[in-house]
């Protein structure tokens, strides 16, 4: 009814202030000089080819992908088969479980990854792999539980009941009609886990080593001895898989509606 | 199915998170209450250095001072964003979110290229002749706060315009009927609203600025460390294992800390019904 | 006397969907006049443009001598009801009714002699220092429509402020605003759907429907007079039938009649000198007495009457119209 003007500016000034920053790398990316620099000299591809062709980049990226997509697996069927357990009983028991995997979310990623590393790395000695894995899922099981446990909590019980009386097993039924209603859940849970692995520092950061380097950590390393739209043009990229996520995301929830 | 079933389900990724970190956890921690009897000395030793007190006390600074700005750009925003409708209101706040998907690295680095010596900003100065020789942005304190707004405006944000959309459009409508002019309703009617959102956004803003550790690194650097910058120096460059389970407590207690001070705060308010009829 | 006058009124939605058109009202004071119709008919989108939440895209409202057309809401010093109460849910009831004074800048104690006496007229005087989560809907309906009277409004504006209340509890509400409403003064515009409701309280009544004002008079007039069949079967009446077929029962119809219609209890059960006869269809309990469907050569028929003994499903009745109750309509 009113339009604020004042307000009005103010967000104007802020959402410029947010898109501006990936706005100008985007730009950046694209200079066929050879620096971070404005108004760009010609435009070029060659900072893209640029990527591919830094062995720690690429190997890094991998790496992260393969982990990203273990943890988010292994994290989405745990999450799943926590809240089977979470959600069905309503007690003091469950309610205390539930905070406990959402826990580590509460305690500092650097802490949690320098506390990874003196225990499974320094002390018991256990590769790195498995030692990533297990990081990346502590990192993973608090969203994947609560994603789950909250669209479980959502669906009508009544359904798993019907399917009982018409002849199917207590796993059949589970199988057949509880998990066709999680299946926007447990693909948002996925994606979600996926993402925030994938972009994980603190945590990876610890438990790297020799091959064993996750991409966040590669491109710091790499800004710190060059500085060049080599990294930006990793960003677009990068942002440019977000943007898919997000799509594939978008488009998963407006199929369940 | 059983119910002893269903618990079996929980065994693996219980002992995953008990084993892996609440154990360790506790491990390193509790020997930072111990030096042959029960004692504070090791966090009283800690505070006794001046680079540590500088460090803590600079991460609390900061992280308040990133919460205030969050809160002055995030409430217009979220207005404005809670008033759209549709199809613009979804496309803003997809854009809105797109960052807090992005890498830290990412979002970190696109301040580098803009704040350095050699970044767009300086190179804007001193082709304008603003400036004669390239400004210091970089490695301050104000670019570790620039930093910190950057990654968690969108999730101050988030958190208001769930609440703002909640406000009816016919209680500010009652209140313009009553002769308050649109500045009062704003700051009356809108704000006091919206506090449940407020108080949620600058929890996890504080809360996150605190432990961050990509941004102030790569836009601090070492000459202006925070919390986060502070233990990964301790314990990767320095082996001091005492001093990184020293910061490693505080840091856990400040976050639980600002968790309980958010429950009790959320109570009251409920009790006050302050928010929805 | 023409206290408010909206001429020439027009409204449209997106610039396809017409809201309003051509809609003149005039408001006269000290009077209590109501909007009724059905739902859609643009009855709720009238007030909110008297009160200024809306701006027409033709037209003009002049308000005490003024053209107030573009001036914004709150400067317009009107009370306004919502239909939701619309309190304001992070003030106890005090503040809530004392917030249109503090926007006028009263003194504190000028707003707290203010606040107690309208709380004492509404019957909320107990409540003041409740949140409105901890008062029920009755409750709530009270202490908005104080909020509103408080500030001694020109012009008293309710948006269907009893259709969120059971139906004991309206008749009573209805009741309570008709009394404080003669005991302030305040002229007051009324919006509601409830034609019963509608006419215990009125003093006028504008009949709207599809973005028009149908007809507008005292409650009696369009009781027993309605402009048009939309109005008639709006207020009560059900047997409508053609001219020919009121020439059949012997009636004569004045020219320009299009259609007749007649109320349940207005036709009489008899056993000689009827207009028609029919069979009993269908046999409803009304408890003061008995409504009929009744087949006749012009169609069913309802009629309700109290006498006894009741007829029986299936059984032959004779049926008279009062004469001075058939009400002819021209459109």
């Amino acid at each position: 009814m009113y339009k604020h003007k004042a307000i009005t500016l103010i967000s104007v000034l802020v959402f410029f202030f947010l898109f501006c920053p990936l706005i100008l790398i985007i730009i950046t990316s694209f200079n066929s000089a050879d620096s971070i620099s404005l108004p760009l000299k010609g435009i070029s591809l060659k900072w893209f080819f640029q990527v591919f062709k830094s062995r720690s980049l690429t190997g890094s990226f991998k790496t992260s992908l393969i982990l990203a997509f273990a943890a988010s697996v292994i994290g989405t069927l745990l999450g799943l088969l926590s809240a089977i357990a979470l959600v069905k009983t309503k007690n003091r028991v469950s309610v205390f479980l539930y905070n406990v995997f959402l826990s580590p979310s509460l305690i500092p990623g650097i802490v949690t990854g320098y506390i990874l590393f003196k225990f499974i790395v320094v002390q018991l000695q256990i590769g790195l792999v498995l030692a990533l894995l297990t990081g990346h899922l502590l990192i993973v099981l608090p969203y994947t539980v609560r994603i789950i446990c909250a669209s479980l909590r959502n669906t009508d019980e009544g359904i798993e009941e019907a399917a009982r009386t018409l002849g199917c097993t207590p796993v059949q039924a589970f199988i057949k009609v509880i998990l066709p209603e999680l299946e926007p859940a447990l693909l948002s849970a996925f994606m979600l886990a996926f993402i925030n692995s994938f972009n994980n520092i603190p945590v990876s950061m610890y438990l790297k080593g020799p091959g064993m380097d996750t991409l966040p950590y590669a491109m710091m390393n790499y800004i710190e001895y060059n500085y060049d739209p080599t990294v930006s043009a990793l960003s677009v990229m990068l942002m440019g898989m977000t943007l898919i996520f997000m799509l594939v995301i978008d488009h998963a929830a407006m199929k369940k509606e | 199915m059983k119910n002893s079933i269903r618990f079996g389900f929980l065994i693996f990724p219980l002992t995953v998170v008990f084993l892996f970190l609440f154990f360790p956890l506790l491990q390193a921690i509790i020997p930072t209450f111990f030096s042959k009897t029960i004692t504070v000395s090791n966090y009283t030793a800690f505070f006794s250095d001046s680079l540590n007190r500088t460090v803590f006390f600079r991460s609390i600074r900061l992280s308040v001072l990133t919460t205030a700005c969050c809160m002055v750009m995030g409430i217009p925003a979220a207005y404005y964003l809670s008033k759209l409708s549709g199809r613009k209101r979804r496309i803003l706040n997809s854009l809105i979110l797109f960052p807090l998907l992005t890498n830290a690295v990412v979002r970190g680095f696109a301040w580098i290229s803009i704040l350095g010596k050699n970044g767009l900003l300086n190179q804007l100065l001193l082709y304008t002749g603003i400036v004669k020789i390239p400004a210091q942005l970089l490695y301050t304190e104000s670019a570790i706060v620039i930093g910190s707004i950057y990654l968690f405006l969108p999730v101050m944000i988030s958190s208001l315009t769930s609440v703002m959309e909640k406000t009816g459009i016919d209680i500010e409508e009652a209140a313009y009927t009553l002769g308050a002019c649109p500045a009062v309703v704003f700051f009356r009617i809108n704000i006091p609203l919206a506090l449940p959102g407020i108080i949620t956004g600058s929890v996890l803003v504080f809360a996150g600025t605190m432990s961050a550790y990509t941004t102030p690194t790569l836009l601090g650097g070492n000459k202006k460390m925070m919390l986060a910058t502070l233990l990964y120096q301790q314990s990767n460059t320095l082996a001091n294992w005492n001093s990184a389970a020293v910061i490693s407590c505080i840091m856990i207690v400040i976050s639980l800390g600002i968790m309980k001070i958010f429950n009790t705060v959320s109570a009251t308010l409920d009790k006050r019904g302050a928010v929805y009829v | 006397m023409n206290y408010g006058m909206l001429s020439d009124i027009e409204l449209s939605y997106d610039r396809k969907t017409t809201i309003l058109k051509n809609l003149n009202l005039e408001i006269q004071k000290g009077e209590l006049l109501s909007l009724l119709g059905p739902s859609g008919c643009g009855k709720t989108t009238t007030l909110r443009i008297i009160a200024g939440l809306i701006e027409p895209d033709k037209g003009r409202f002049i308000f005490d001598g003024n053209d107030i057309t573009r001036l914004p809401v709150h400067k317009r010093d009107f009370g306004f009801v919502f239909q939701s109460y619309a309190l304001f849910p992070h003030m106890n009831v005090y503040e809530n009714i004392s917030f249109g004074l503090k926007m006028k800048n009263f003194s504190k104690p000028d707003i707290d002699k203010k606040v107690k006496n309208i709380a004492e007229i509404c019957d909320i005087g107990e409540y003041l220092q409740r949140f409105p989560k901890q008062l029920s809907g009755g409750q709530r309906q009270r202490v908005a429509l104080a909020r509103a009277l408080v500030i001694e409004p020109k012009l008293l504006l309710l948006d269907e402020p009893l259709s969120n209340l059971d139906a004991q509890l309206r008749v009573q509400m209805r009741t309570s605003i008709k009394r404080i409403q003669r005991k302030l003064g305040i002229t007051t515009v009324f919006v509601t759907h409830d034609q019963e409701e509608c006419f215990s309280i009125s003093d006028r009544v504008a009949v709207m429907d599809k973005g028009v004002i149908v007809q507008c008079g005292t409650p009696e007039e369009i009781y027993s007079r309605p402009v048009n069949a939309m109005v008639a079967r709006f207020v009560g009446f059900k047997n409508f039938f053609t001219p020919a077929n009121a020439v059949k029962m012997g009636i004569q119809i004045p020219a320009g009649c299009t259609q007749i219609c007649i109320r349940p209890p207005d036709i009489e059960l008899c056993t000689q000198g009827s207009n028609i006869t029919g069979t009993v269809e269908v046999r409803t309990y009304l408890g003061t007495g008995y409504q009929y469907e009744i087949n006749t050569g012009i169609g069913t028929l309802s009629v309700s009457s109290s006498a006894e003994p009741p007829l029986e499903q299936g059984s032959t009745a004779g049926l008279v119209f009062k004469p001075a109750k058939i009400v002819f309509l021209d459109r």
